[in-house]
């Protein structure tokens, strides 16, 4: 937990204090001439409330007891499961506008099933194609929202 | 008498019944698995009402709610694996007289108590939120701003011993609600020139569909090969009449205070159900029970988290500040139907509310017919593979996020959120609070802005009325009330 409290704290620190220069550059008051505060107040004195937070969180974290500190699952099996389960939606976000929903989705779903049923792919690719149409179906058909407006098969 | 006679003929039609039907059952089934919660649910339901009408969308989400509160409890009382946070407490009776053989007897009196917790919410809702929405009209931009601050402070008091760890949430929330253009003076924030998607701003459905389903889905991958089976056998599910006595005695008490944690923003079910346990201990005619399977400590958090239900729409409905993460969601709902939640709902929209008001009544009655009429078969919803149902999850995500303005920058917003809000629980730090940041923090600094700029400047504007120092006052309290019973408890102690 300490090694994650940390590594938070940075990637907050580097955030608000990104924030705050950026937010420096902006217009003030003084530019508007109403009274009213320039577009970077408010997101600096959000950014000083989040850097005092990351403060006190490293603060606390220093001063874990031991016994306090649980430890993280970061690069066991589940956790190695997860990270190509991210990996596998990247590439079909990726994949999602050239090949269209219908294809796209069918593939993501058949690589996952597979993966985590291991049934017949015959089968696996059944549910798969099942899942997407029935989706499809329902969002483009029966609830009027559109979802094959782009990729190899379009409906619009 | 009119008003009625309007609702059932415009709004209250056979087809919103169904939605209303198919919202419950879907709610009860979503609650009832472990891993899925009813703020997941709920978002990935949402799209779904995109292209239907605001009554229908908002009535259909508010039975998924109502139904998947309760069916946590199914999960809780048959594996000891609550199936949402609100379930948690029950869990400790329910599965304790699961394992004496009366499974049927605690699934019976979850599903009362769960009902009279809901009634006497919706009853509050009613009774509550139109002198509320009165007081409301009165508010100008320097209360909405010292009211929408109250609510970021409440982030603090609901973050449990992480403190911190909840505003620095909440911050982020904050500072990503202030992407895209500034509502006051038109300057671009944060967005690079020409990036006309993040001059638009970041929509927080997205991210709320993020943070709540899919880093829930990626959790639910660390495990996916545990399949849970249920052994106990459903019989007697129908509450005698001692246990009858007991329900009646507890619910409707937990559910009333449930209804008052539900109006603070921020607060949800699973605070009411643990609350509505320690009150129910409290009152009980058998506390010495608790633990070993009593009825009267299934009542207490069943009725105290079905009554968060009703108490989290007051707020929301009145003041357009969410009572929890679903009613946050349900904002962004009303908001993609044109409808801003808030005072003038009452004023513009008054079918509409009580129509809300009524469907609210009727889908807490449909889940207490859906329980004893199909507790058998949504046991049976427990052995649905979660092999099938976690990719079948990522699919309605992207579909979600993509739906609703048809931008795959959206759901490219949803994975990246999804993954934020993954590594975040892994550190401990509670995602609520980004979504009352998202939604609080642009009413906050819009209002703030506006009362200066009526004002002239002047931050006098911020003291002047009994509302401002009324919500000074809870502000301070939310902030410091904590410490200073602390220090009172000490010095008395000493």
């Amino acid at each position: 937990m300490k090694k994650g409290n940390y590594v938070l704290a940075a990637i907050c620190a580097v955030l608000g204090i990104g924030v705050i220069v950026i937010s420096l550059g902006y217009p003030t008051a003084e530019n508007y001439g109403t009274g009213v505060p320039g577009p970077g107040l408010w997101p600096i004195v959000i950014s000083v409330v989040l850097l005092a937070c990351t403060a006190i969180m490293v603060f606390r974290t220093w001063k874990m007891k031991p016994e306090e500190d649980t430890k993280i699952e970061v690069a066991g099996k589940g956790a190695r499961r997860v990270y190509i389960t991210m990996g596998i939606l990247v590439i079909y976000l990726l994949l999602l506008q050239p090949l269209g929903f219908i294809i796209a989705t069918t593939a993501l779903e058949f690589i996952f099933i597979q993966w985590f049923a291991k049934k017949n792919p015959l089968i696996t690719l059944a549910i798969s194609l099942a899942v997407t149409m029935v989706v499809y179906c329902v969002f483009q058909f029966v609830l009027n929202v559109p979802v094959g407006s782009f990729g190899l098969i379009r409906w619009q | 008498m009119s008003l009625l006679m309007e609702i059932f003929r415009t709004s209250l039609t056979p087809v919103v019944f169904l939605y209303m039907a198919v919202g419950v059952f879907s709610g009860i089934c979503i609650g009832a698995l472990p891993g899925l919660t009813a703020t997941m649910g709920v978002a990935l339901l949402l799209p779904m009402t995109f292209g239907m009408e605001a009554s229908q969308g908002i009535l259909m989400l508010l039975g998924i709610y109502c139904g998947a509160i309760y069916g946590g409890s199914i999960s809780a009382v048959l594996l000891h694996t609550p199936g949402t946070p609100a379930s948690a407490a029950t869990a400790i009776d329910g599965y304790a007289l699961a394992r004496k053989g009366e499974a049927g007897r605690a699934l019976g009196a979850s599903t009362l108590a769960s009902y009279m917790g809901g009634l006497v919410s919706v009853l509050c809702l009613w009774l509550i939120s139109p002198q509320l929405a009165k007081l409301a009209l009165k508010f100008s931009s320097a209360e909405f701003f010292l009211l929408a601050v109250f609510g970021l402070c409440i982030i603090g008091n609901i973050s449990g011993e992480n403190i911190e760890k909840g505003l620095l949430c909440g911050c982020l929330g904050i500072l990503v609600a202030t992407v895209g253009i500034d509502s006051v003076t038109s300057y671009v924030r944060f967005a690079p020139a020409g990036n006309y998607n993040l001059m638009g701003g970041i929509s927080y459905i997205p991210i709320m569909i993020g943070l709540f389903a899919m880093s829930q889905a990626f959790e639910n991958i660390e495990d996916i090969f545990t399949e849970e089976e249920v052994q106990a056998k459903i019989t007697n599910i129908l509450p005698k009449k001692e246990d009858l006595k007991k329900i009646v005695r507890i619910a409707p008490l937990t559910g009333l205070i449930g209804t008052f944690i539900g109006i603070i923003p921020g607060a949800g079910a699973d605070i009411g159900s643990f609350v509505g346990y320690n009150v129910a201990r409290s009152i009980a005619k058998e506390p010495e029970k608790f633990g070993t399977g009593s009825v009267e400590a299934i009542s207490g958090p069943e009725g105290g988290n079905n009554g968060v239900t009703g108490g989290a729409m007051i707020p929301m409905l009145t003041l357009g500040v969410p009572g929890d993460a679903v009613t946050a969601i349900m904002i962004g709902a009303l908001t993609i139907q044109g409808l801003t939640p808030g005072p003038m709902l009452f004023q513009q929209n008054k079918v509409l509310v009580y129509t809300i008001f009524l469907g609210m009544f009727i889908a807490n009655t449909l889940m207490c017919l859906f329980g004893f009429a199909g507790i058998r078969l949504f046991t049976k919803v427990l052995s649905v593979p979660k092999v099938i149902l976690t990719p079948i999850i990522f699919v309605l995500c992207v579909i979600g996020s993509f739906a609703m303005k048809n931008s795959l920058f959206d759901v490219w917003v949803m994975l990246i959120a999804g993954i934020v809000g993954y590594f975040l629980g892994k550190v401990k730090v509670p995602t609520s609070p980004a979504i009352l940041g998202l939604i609080l923090g642009p009413m906050a600094e819009k209002n703030f802005r506006t009362a200066l700029l009526k004002s002239g400047g002047d931050p006098s504007v911020f003291f002047n009325s009994v509302i401002c120092w009324f919500f000074i006052a809870l502000i301070v309290i939310s902030l410091f009330g904590g410490k200073i019973k602390a220090m009172l408890m000490k010095k008395k102690s000493a």
